[in-house]
C-alpha cells in the first residue's frame, strides 16, 4: 500500500515541504529510502525499526520504500524519523484513516518509541506556517519554542505510541496552548555591573554610545588597564529586545542547535567571545552545507573579539564584508546561504607586543620593527569600519581607593533604551533599526548639521585624511551621541565628540 | 552416538525441524534447496506466507550457541537463494519471512527454538 506524509526541511532559514512517499509490498524483506538522503536519513531505518517494534507493534518484514520528495535536494538531519514512521504505519494500515492534510510531522525517534527533540523547530514552524499548513506534531522538549508561532496548530508529542492512538482516535493528545510571551522582556540577573569598574569614564561613555546605535568599537590599553573587564560589561548595557529581532535570534540559534529546552524566546542579546585560534570558517559559516559561525550567531548582539592581534589575519579580514553588508552568502559545492549577520563588534588589543607602548607605568621594550609588525595584523580597511577607538589608560591609585558612588549598568542601560526608542520611531518607515544601519541616502535624510558642524568635519576631512566611508561613519555616531542627549539635530559638539573617537 | 558424523547430525535436526513444522500447520514446499547461491534446508508455507528456514542443530555448546553460526553472511546467501526461488516459481510478489530453527540434541533429550523473523 502507499501512503503520503508530509515533513519540512530547512535550507538556511527557508523552508521546503518535503513529501515522504512510503510504497510497502510483499517480496524479501528490505528496506530502502531514496531522494538525496544523508547519513542520518539512512540510519533513521535502523531507529525507525527499533522504535516501532518497542512500541508493541508488530511489523511484518516486508519489501519497504521510502521516497522523499522533491527527490533533487539533499536531506540531512534526523527529523525525518517520525513522518517515515508515520508514513509505514499508515501504509501498513496500523494507522487507519487518518486526517493529515495539511499537516506535519517532525521528530527523531529514539529506540523505546520516544521522541527526541531536533534542531531548528521555530524557523521550521514559522515557514510551514508561511507554506499554509495548519497542524504540526513536533518532539515535547521543542513545545515552549514551537509555540512562539501563532496561528498554527502545535500537537507536542513524547512518544510514537501516544501519536499512533491520537491519530487512531482513541486517545486525544491536547493541543499546545500559545506563548503568551509576545515582548522579550529579560529577568535581572546578578551580572557583573559596571559600577564594579572604577574610573574609566571615558571608556564607558564609548561604550554607551557603542550600544545606543550598535557601533563597533576598539578599545587599546596596556594589559591590566581594564579592557577586558569593561567589556564583559557591555552585554549590562544593550538596549532591549524588540519581539522581531529576538525572534530572528531564536531562529538562528535554532538552527545552530544551542537552544535550550527550557527557553522559548531568546530575550538577551547575544554575546559571543570566539577564541582567538578560530577558523575563518567557524567565524563566517561553513561547512558541506553551511553552517551559522559566530558573527551569525552574534546577531543582534555583541561579537567580542579579545586579543584582536592574536586572530588569523585570514579570520579579521574575512570579517570585512559582513561588517559592511549586515549579512554574508556562503557558497559551497552543494548549497549557497545567506545567513544575516548584524552584529556590533568590539575588540580589544595591545598597542604594542610588550603592551607599554607610550604608557606612563612602564618602559615600552619593544623595537619599532615589532610594533610595526604587531600593528600590521589589523589592516586598515578593518580598521577604518570601527567607528570608535580608544584608549584605555591604567587607573590611577586614588581612583581605586575612592568610595565616590558610580553609575550603574541600569542607569546607563535606561539612556541606552531611550535613545534606541528614538531610533525605532526615527526609522520605522525604513528597514532599518538603529544609527550604524544608515545608508547614504538616509545619511543626508536624518544626519542635518548645523553650520558650526559642516565646518567641522571639513577641517577634520583635509586634516585627518578621513576616507569616504570614515566620513559618514563620524556622520552615523555624531547622529548616536545626538539621540543619547536626545537632540533633533546634529550639532558641533557631538562633530566633536565623534570624530576624537577615531584615534588610527 | 559416538560414531554419528557430522552430516548425520544435521540431517537428523532437519528431520525434527520438518516434522515440527507439520504438526505447527506449515505446508513443507521443499526440503534441501540447492542452488549456486546457496543452499535452503526447508522452504514452507502458511497460509500466504511463504516461510524460509535455516536448521541448525548442536550436541553441545562448545563453539557457541546455534543461532550465533547463522551469520550476516549466511543470512544473505539465504537471501539470494530465496530470491532465486521466488523467481523461479513466479512468486516475487509473495509475502515472505526469514525463519531460523535451533535444536540441541542431547543423550536424554532435544529442545528446539523456533526463531521467526530474522530478517
Amino acid at each position: 500500500m502507499l501512503s503520503i506524509v508530509q515533513t519540512i526541511s530547512l535550507i538556511g532559514l527557508s523552508g521546503k515541504l518535503i513529501e515522504v512517499q512510503t510504497d510497502i509490498n510483499g517480496g524479501l524483506p528490505s528496506f530502502e529510502i531514496v531522494g538525496l538522503p544523508d547519513t542520518t536519513v539512512k540510519e533513521s531505518k535502523e531507529r525507525i525499526k527499533s522504535a516501532i517494534k518497542n512500541s508493541n507493534i508488530d511489523l511484518k518484514s516486508k519489501k519497504i520504500l521510502i521516497n522523499l520528495a522533491p527527490a533533487n535536494t539533499k536531506k540531512e538531519g534526523s527529523n525525518y524519523d517520525l513522518p517515515i514512521a508515520i508514513g509505514i504505519l499508515i501504509a501498513t494500515e496500523i494507522i487507519k484513516n487518518p486526517k493529515i492534510e495539511n499537516t506535519i510531522f517532525i521528530g527523531e525517534l529514539a529506540l523505546n518509541g520516544k521522541i527526541n527533540k531536533v534542531k531548528g523547530i521555530l524557523p521550521m514552524c514559522i515557514e510551514a506556517k508561511r507554506l499554509g499548513i495548519k497542524t504540526i506534531y513536533v518532539p515535547k522538549e521543542n513545545e515552549k519554542e514551537a509555540t512562539i508561532t501563532d496561528q498554527i496548530e502545535i500537537i507536542p508529542v513524547q512518544t510514537l505510541k501516544e501519536l499512533i492512538y491520537h491519530l487512531n482516535k482513541i486517545k486525544q493528545i491536547p493541543k499546545s496552548e500559545p506563548s503568551k510571551q509576545k515582548t522579550a522582556q529579560k529577568p535581572q540577573t546578578n551580572n557583573p555591573d559596571f559600577s564594579e569598574v572604577k574610573g574609566q569614564e571615558n571608556v564607558k561613555r564609548a561604550l554607551e554610545i557603542s550600544a545606543a546605535g550598535s557601533h563597533n568599537c576598539i578599545l587599546t590599553g596596556s594589559p591590566g588597564a581594564g579592557k577586558t573587564m569593561l567589556a564583559r560589561r557591555l552585554p549590562t548595557i544593550l538596549p532591549d529586545l524588540t519581539f522581531n529581532e529576538a525572534l530572528e535570534i531564536t531562529k538562528i540559534h535554532s538552527i545552530a542547535g544551542i537552544l535550550e529546552t527550557e527557553t522559548g524566546l531568546i530575550t538577551t542579546r547575544p554575546f559571543r567571545t570566539p577564541h582567538h585560534s578560530i577558523s575563518s570558517a567557524s567565524m563566517i559559516g561553513g561547512g558541506k552545507i553551511p553552517k551559522p559561525g559566530e558573527i551569525t550567531l552574534a546577531h543582534y548582539g555583541v561579537l567580542y573579539l579579545d586579543e584582536l592581534t592574536e586572530f588569523k589575519k585570514q579570520t579579521l579580514e574575512s570579517l570585512r564584508e559582513p561588517l559592511e553588508y549586515r549579512q554574508v552568502t556562503i557558497s559551497r559545492v552543494s548549497a549557497s546561504l545567506t545567513y544575516p549577520c548584524n552584529f556590533m563588534l568590539i575588540a580589544s588589543m595591545n598597542p604594542c607586543p610588550c603592551g607599554y607602548y607610550k604608557s606612563n607605568i612602564k618602559k615600552c621594550t619593544c623595537t619599532q620593527k615589532a610594533i610595526k609588525k604587531y600593528r600590521e595584523k589589523i589592516s586598515g580597511p578593518l580598521l577604518d569600519r570601527i567607528d570608535i577607538q580608544v584608549e584605555v589608560k591604567p587607573v590611577k591609585y586614588q581612583k581605586l581607593q575612592s568610595t565616590q558612588k558610580i553609575e550603574s549598568s541600569q542607569e546607563i542601560k535606561k539612556r541606552v533604551n531611550k535613545a534606541r526608542k528614538i531610533q525605532q520611531n526615527r526609522y520605522k518607515n525604513e528597514t532599518i533599526i538603529c544609527n550604524n544601519e544608515l545608508t547614504p541616502k538616509l545619511i543626508q535624510k536624518y544626519c542635518k548639521l548645523d553650520k558650526q558642524g559642516k565646518e567641522l568635519l571639513k577641517k577634520a576631512f583635509t586634516k585627518l585624511g578621513l576616507t569616504a566611508r570614515g566620513y559618514t561613519r563620524i556622520l552615523k555616531v555624531a547622529r548616536t551621541i545626538a539621540d543619547l542627549e536626545e537632540k533633533q539635530n546634529i550639532e558641533a559638539k557631538h562633530i566633536a565628540e565623534a570624530i576624537q573617537y577615531r584615534i588610527y | 552416538m559416538k560414531n554419528q558424523s557430522k552430516q548425520q547430525t544435521g540431517k537428523k535436526g532437519e528431520q525434527i525441524a520438518t516434522e515440527y513444522l507439520k504438526k505447527q500447520g506449515y505446508k513443507i514446499l521443499e526440503r534441501n534447496y540447492y542452488t549456486n547461491r546457496g543452499e535452503l534446508d526447508i522452504i514452507a508455507k502458511q497460509k500466504k506466507e511463504i516461510i524460509f528456514i535455516e536448521v541448525k542443530t548442536r550436541k553441545n555448546n562448545k563453539y557457541g550457541l546455534p543461532r550465533e553460526a547463522v551469520t550476516k553472511n549466511k543470512q544473505q546467501h539465504m537471501y539470494k537463494t530465496a530470491r532465486l526461488y521466488l523467481y523461479k516459481t513466479h512468486q516475487q510478489n509473495a509475502q515472505t519471512r526469514f525463519d531460523v530453527i535451533e535444536i540441541y540434541i542431547t543423550k536424554n533429550k532435544t529442545i528446539l527454538n523456533h526463531i521467526k523473523q530474522i530478517i
